[in-house]
């Protein structure tokens, strides 16, 4: 540290030169933490479970068509089908999917007279639903086939029982979730009792604040464009996806849209964020190399205009240590500084950047870390420069250059 | 104080080996004030460069206070230059970035001392060299007298038993030579060995002992004295 | 005297071969991260049909009952009954429902029948005219076609390239679902950014496959509920379409072309007075709001730019920055060590002015080929864009020659603007001060 205050001096009288390299690395920080902040806040989005085990979940649209009659017989038929397969364990239908970005949503209330409680997204479905997503029931019980009413649209609009998550459960009745069991719910003016809890289960719209505020009512809904969730055991996937054509396609009307994985819904619902995150880790990538060069080319300038200085501080006396060590701190305490001035302007400008570009700020500690990340790297760039510095040779005092 | 014995230095370069310094004896006694004459590429810069462990010798042996430099580690030299040896150059070699205060202090503070040590020599340095209200300024400022002045200032603050002066008044004009040359006598007549190279006879006449190098002899005898004088 | 300095700079430049091209490469570095993603957001919010979009409107109707209080925000469809009474209407120039319906369509060919599911728009007859479709063969349907739900359709150039491989279809049929319908016209390419007609959530998509009447759509009693937003309040009397249409479901998205002022007040006044007699009837419980917004304020309201590529663009822009603020260090670094030439040069006679104008020269020479390299850099950020982005409309990524001149033309002036101070510090260099060492 004997060398602090000379360094200090010396960046005083040149003033431009750090200050540049200074600023400049103040606004590298500035937008690489805030990017790579983005990329984790984007990252934490898509990582949220859906409710549902994802590695064995099967999606499966297909028509019901009109000229083949009654639709609901035909969705019996389909799902008679599919439960048939070997390597499945169960299938059902669903008036929508989660993430699928679109779907049914609504305004809760406990009394029909009074205000909303909570809103939510809708799915109907059967007795079936809960062993074909692989749910957690947490308390209550399943719908019984007795329960399931059987139309053909506006499912909405029935009278039915329902099992709602618990985050739904616990937004309404924060202080104890269960006393929401028995209780009923109206929505489109009808009461719908509550007879079972499941753990989670997200609703259609990832970027809702309601996303996992779901109700799965006990209205089965034959629709002529019809989807199925269909639990596969382990391993079976790819025999089972095989196979759903071969056995549902049963007269030419028929119609398959698509036989995917639910991951596969999943990665369509959040690929302008993956393709934003590629984007950002670019940015990120490019910029970490540009900063590295910046660096290496400005020591490396600053060095060979520093030659015959390196070399009289060898002549009078400065081991090779000494020399390394003198840069080293002038390029940290430069980026000390650069790193200041972006924390100061992170702070500083945070609502007005937030404001634009409708970021969440970013916490300290990852500024902290950020801050530290940077000054590494700022050293690691000038190692190779220096190390060259050291090699001057303090005869070139008496040579001339 | 100062031992070489046998020293020879040789570059080999492109397979080529050229004699840069013959084999040659010499020694200096403390307090000596001792002048190197020759001609352009003669080899002064070499010896003095050897001299200063700035280079190393290719054959012989060299001791400087006592020790044997051949065995010297780098950082042991850098060491050893610091405490031992003060160094004049002639193009100065000031740093343009520091005021004379933090020239000065500048080889002081790769040794331990504390820092109402370093404020007491740096200020006696500059007394000494008839700058100390200058402190503030920076070297631009200065004439080129005054820059020498500075550093040879920055030279004996550190308390060297040997000052290496090379060619310190070639940059300058006769007067001002005169003002660095009468500071030199000054300083060693308070005691510190100077080794001053320079190609001006008259100059060298101002020193106790004159040797001479030519084409990478050096000899050090009696006739040269009463030549040069 | 100019040429005298670009040799000058071009000798100066290959003498630090690695400075130059250190600096070269990091104007075209910041230069392509920012052209790249400024492209998109400029291709993104561009005017989709610059020609009358400050004549076209989207119309927005508050039929809802008044449980749904006075917000500014509308639903951006309309009742099927009310797109009745409004296409009765003579005001506008033109006037267009869309909807859009999922269809299996397939060849006639020997009895062998190959089919896709394909998406449908489904439309008036005004469309092809108000958005200014370009016909390879024939032509839209006619208003009696459409009133008469006649089995025609419009195949967009990739439809026609698949069922016809290309020929002029006019006139031939292909398999609509279990129908049979007959080619009108065949769209060329035809690919407006941002399809702004449409849901905004597909604004940057390929236009669909086909296009048949709308009048058709209802006919057969056709509706794909995934590729529409319906926003339905109340129930429908029972499970038949037809009470479906009779509903208060708000379903049609409907677009009107009203080439002045006299004209869009009248249809203002024309939209408000059907109001007001439904009010009589019973319905539009909640109040008198109707609104005609226009194209641009549709495009902002439903936030068809996304902020990530507004939020890329800063970023870029902020890489730029650091980019050439690393120029200048360089640039400081560079002038420095030629000290003892601009010495020289002011010494022999030269000016400060000529000083500048020398390095301002060698400066645009760097400017320039960063630039060049920029642009090639930024074609290479697109390429990769596409691969990234492959859900969008490929036309986002390209650059148009505004763009092309544009980005030149940035380097070109950020390096002038970031390299002012260096080259000022350097021609304000006192000649004297060479004469002393070091």
């Amino acid at each position: 540290m004997r060398d602090l205050i000379p360094i200090l001096k010396t960046l005083k009288k040149q003033k431009i030169a750090p200050a540049l390299l200074a600023f400049q690395i103040a606004v590298t920080f500035m937008v690489l933490v805030n990017a790579i902040y983005m990329i984790s806040e984007r990252s934490d989005l898509i990582a949220r479970p859906i409710g549902v085990n994802m590695e064995n979940t099967l999606i499966v649209v297909a028509n019901l068509p009109s000229e083949q009659g009654d639709l609901t017989t035909q969705l019996e038929d389909d799902l008679t089908i599919l439960k048939s397969i070997h390597g499945v364990v169960n299938a059902a239908p669903i008036t929508g999917l989660p993430l699928e970005g679109w779907g049914l949503y609504m305004d809760f209330k406990l009394d029909p007279n009074e205000e909303d409680v909570a809103y939510g997204g809708y799915f109907g479905s059967n007795e079936n639903l809960i062993e074909a997503f692989d749910l957690t029931l947490l308390a209550g019980e399943n719908f019984l086939p007795s329960d399931i009413q059987k139309v053909e649209n506006d499912g909405i609009f029935k009278s039915s029982k329902i099992i709602i998550t618990k985050a739904l459960a616990e937004k309404i009745y924060p202080d104890n979730w269960r006393d929401i069991l028995g209780k009923s719910l109206y929505y489109h003016k009808e009461p719908h009792e509550v007879i079972g809890i499941v753990d989670k289960l997200q609703n259609a719209w990832n970027f809702w604040s309601a996303l996992e505020y779901t109700v799965i009512s006990a209205v089965q809904e034959a629709n002529d464009t019809q989807r199925y969730v269909v639990q596969v055991e382990s391993g079976q996937m790819a025999s089972v996806i095989k196979a759903i054509p071969e056995k549902l396609l049963t007269h030419p009307y028929k119609q398959i849209d698509s036989i995917e994985a639910l991951s596969e819904v999943k990665r369509r619902s959040y690929q302008e964020d993956i393709a934003t995150n590629k984007l950002l880790t670019v940015v990120c990538i490019c910029l970490t190399i540009i900063k590295i060069f910046g660096i290496l080319g400005q020591a490396k300038f600053n060095i060979s205009r520093r030659t015959k200085q390196i070399g009289t501080r060898r002549a009078l006396g400065a081991s090779k240590h000494q020399v390394i060590r003198y840069f080293m701190l002038e390029n940290a305490i430069i980026s000390t500084i650069g790193v200041c001035i972006g924390i100061l302007a992170a702070i500083i400008l945070n609502n007005q950047f937030v404001e634009l570009l409708s970021l969440s700020p970013v916490p300290i500690h990852f500024l902290l870390v950020g801050a530290i990340a940077i000054i590494l790297l700022g050293q690691i760039a000038v190692a190779y420069p220096v190390s060259q510095a050291a090699k001057i040779s303090p005869a070139i005092t008496t040579r001339g250059t | 104080m100062l031992k070489m014995k046998n020293l020879s230095k040789a570059f080999l370069t492109d397979a080529i080996k050229t004699q840069a310094l013959h084999p040659f004896d010499l020694s200096i006694e403390q307090g000596e004030f001792v002048s190197v004459i020759g001609p352009s590429g003669s080899g002064k810069t070499t010896f003095l460069n050897i001299a200063g462990l700035l280079e190393e010798h290719s054959d012989g042996l060299y001791e400087l206070d006592g020790q044997d430099v051949a065995q010297f580690s780098d950082k042991k030299k850098s060491a050893y230059r610091n405490e031992k040896i003060g160094f004049v150059f002639q193009s100065f070699n000031l740093i343009p970035e520091l005021n004379l205060y933090d020239n000065i202090d500048m080889p002081l503070r790769y040794r331990k001392f504390n820092r109402d040590e370093r404020h007491a020599r740096i200020i006696q340095a500059l007394e000494q060299v008839g700058l100390a209200g200058r402190k503030d300024h920076y070297p631009t400022q200065l004439s080129g007298g005054q820059q020498q002045r500075v550093a040879i200032a920055r030279a004996i603050a550190g308390t060297p038993c040997v000052i290496l002066a090379d060619e310190p008044t070639g940059n300058l004009d006769s007067k001002m030579a005169e003002g660095i040359m009468s500071l030199l006598k000054d300083i060693n007549a308070a005691g510190t060995s100077i080794i001053m190279v320079t190609h001006d006879n008259e100059q060298a006449a101002q020193a106790q002992r004159i040797v001479q190098i030519k084409d990478g002899h050096l000899s050090d005898s009696p006739d040269i004295q009463k030549e040069i004088a | 005297m100019y040429s005298y300095y670009f040799k000058l700079a071009l000798l100066s430049l290959r003498k630090t071969p690695l400075l130059s091209l250190l600096m070269v490469t990091m104007i075209a570095i910041g230069i392509g991260a920012t052209m790249t993603t400024y492209t998109i957001s400029y291709m993104m919010s561009k005017d989709p049909i610059p020609s009358k979009s400050a004549q076209l409107f989207q119309v927005q109707l508050d039929s809802m009952d008044e449980i749904y209080g006075d917000g500014k925000i509308l639903p951006y469809t309309i009742t099927y009954q009310d797109t009745q009474v409004l296409l009765d209407s003579d005001i506008p120039k033109y006037q267009v429902a869309l909807s859009a319906i999922q269809q299996k369509i397939g060849h006639i060919n020997n009895g062998h029948v190959t089919a896709k599911s394909l998406k449908v728009r489904t439309t008036t007859s005004d469309f092809f005219s108000m958005f200014e479709t370009p016909f390879l063969y024939g032509s839209g349907w006619s208003k009696q076609d459409g009133k008469d739900a006649a089995q025609v359709a419009v195949l967009s150039k990739n439809t026609n390239d698949w069922l016809f491989d290309g020929e002029n279809s006019v006139g031939k049929s292909f398999k609509f679902g279990a129908e049979t319908y007959q080619v009108i016209g065949v769209l060329d390419s035809w690919n407006p950014l941002p399809k702004f007609y449409g849901l905004p959530h597909i604004a940057y998509t390929q236009p669909y496959d086909l296009f048949i009447p709308f009048n058709t759509q209802i006919k057969n009693e056709l509706f794909t509920e995934k590729l529409v937003s319906n926003a339905c309040w109340q129930e429908s009397t029972d499970d038949s379409f037809s009470a479906f249409l009779a509903s208060e479901c708000m379903w049609v998205i409907f677009w009107v072309e009203l080439p002045d002022k006299q004209t869009h007040d009248q249809y203002q006044t024309f939209i408000d007075n059907h109001a007001k007699e439904q009010q009589s009837l019973g319905r539009f419980k909640n109040r008198i709001y109707n609104k005609l917004v226009p194209l641009k304020q549709y495009l902002i309201d439903e936030e068809v730019v996304s902020d990530d590529s507004k939020m890329a663009v800063w970023l870029a822009v902020l890489f730029l920055i650091v980019c050439l603020l690393n120029c200048m260090s360089l640039m400081i670094a560079k002038f420095h060590a030629k000290a003892g030439e601009i010495g020289l040069r002011r010494a022999v006679g030269a000016s400060k002015q000529d000083i500048v104008t020398q390095f301002a020269i060698e400066l645009s020479v760097v400017g320039v080929s960063g630039g060049l390299l920029g642009l090639l850099f930024a074609q290479a950020g697109l390429l990769a864009a596409k691969q990234t982005y492959s859900y969008l409309h490929s036309g986002l990524m390209q650059m148009n020659l505004q763009l092309l001149i544009g980005t030149v033309l940035l380097a070109l002036i950020s390096s002038l603007v970031f390299g002012l101070y260096p080259i000022i510090r350097a021609s304000q260099m006192q000649p004297s001060s060479q004469l002393k060492s070091l």
